[in-house]
């Protein structure tokens, strides 16, 4: 039986994924004792906060670009930006430590399918049933990551971000709807349903004498 | 499949093994086994060829139309 070493890339793609799946998994371990120590009031109300905004903001400061030796006025009107809490209240961080509770385990799921799918292609095993299951379990936990997203996102605006108010800057309320996770889920469902027709082909080919 | 192959009996007829057909004709004893057993999707016609020369047959003693379609 002559055994076809796999593609260098795949190779790589197979690495990278073991290592991203290593340090995705030490990260939820560490959100798993930080909700604990949340929980057990270890940290008050003490914690330095940052978090990501969801909504742009508006603003207006006026700048130069310095291009082929001129300098453009530009102005810098919107941005995304993180807010800061000082001493963030602890009924604030452990709804932010439950959303990462939730959030990780979905990064966890899907690097795990998407490892494995790529040691499928890489043994060889590239149009088996094993692999649709894998690639329609990516879309769907896919899909779950969006719906998660989209609720903490719009849940986030309302409570935190429609209230807050500063002197120079506005918070738009331009919520975004994250469909670069959803395009990307109806992808691999569509290309799971490639792989079935693959598979009838494989099997097609296999059973020809 | 309403198509049945008749290795068996074609290879009871010339009194030959699977094992020697499959030296005679250069395809594996499980490739075999699956035509033998009727599960190939498929045959190529350099198979049928090979297997035609070997049994000293003509292709319409080892392919049989049953017309019970499942």
């Amino acid at each position: 039986m002559v055994i076809i070493k796999a593609p260098l890339s795949i190779r790589i793609i197979y690495w990278f994924s073991n290592i991203v799946l290593g340090l995705i998994t030490i990260v939820f371990l560490a959100i798993i004792v930080f909700n604990i120590l949340l929980y057990t009031d270890f940290f008050g109300n003490d914690m330095q906060l940052h978090t990501l905004l969801p909504v742009k903001v508006d603003f207006l400061e006026k700048g130069n670009l310095h291009l082929n030796n001129q300098d453009i006025q530009v102005e810098l009107v919107e941005a995304s930006t993180r807010i800061h809490f000082f001493n963030t209240p602890n009924f604030i961080t452990k709804k932010v430590g439950l959303a990462l509770l939730v959030v990780v385990p979905f990064g966890v799921g899907l690097t795990w399918l998407f490892r494995t799918f790529i040691k499928n292609v890489k043994n060889g095993e590239t149009f088996t049933v094993k692999n649709i299951t894998l690639l329609q379990k990516l879309a769907y936990t896919l899909v779950g990551l969006w719906l998660f997203t989209v609720i903490y996102m719009r849940i986030f605006y309302y409570y935190i971000a429609k209230n807050l108010e500063f002197e120079q800057v506005l918070i738009t309320d331009e919520i975004p709807n994250y469909s670069g996770i959803l395009f990307t889920a109806l992808f691999i469902w569509v290309l799971a349903h490639i792989f079935i027709a693959g598979v009838k082909l494989q099997e097609e080919q296999d059973l020809t004498i | 499949m309403a198509v049945i192959v008749n290795l068996d009996v074609m290879l009871a007829k010339r009194k030959m093994s699977l094992t020697e057909l499959s030296a005679g004709v250069g395809i594996t004893m499980s490739n075999l086994s699956i035509l033998k057993k009727g599960k190939a999707k498929a045959i190529r016609f350099s198979t049928l060829d090979k297997i035609c020369e070997v049994l000293d047959c003509q292709p319409g003693e080892l392919l049989e139309y049953s017309g019970d379609q499942h």
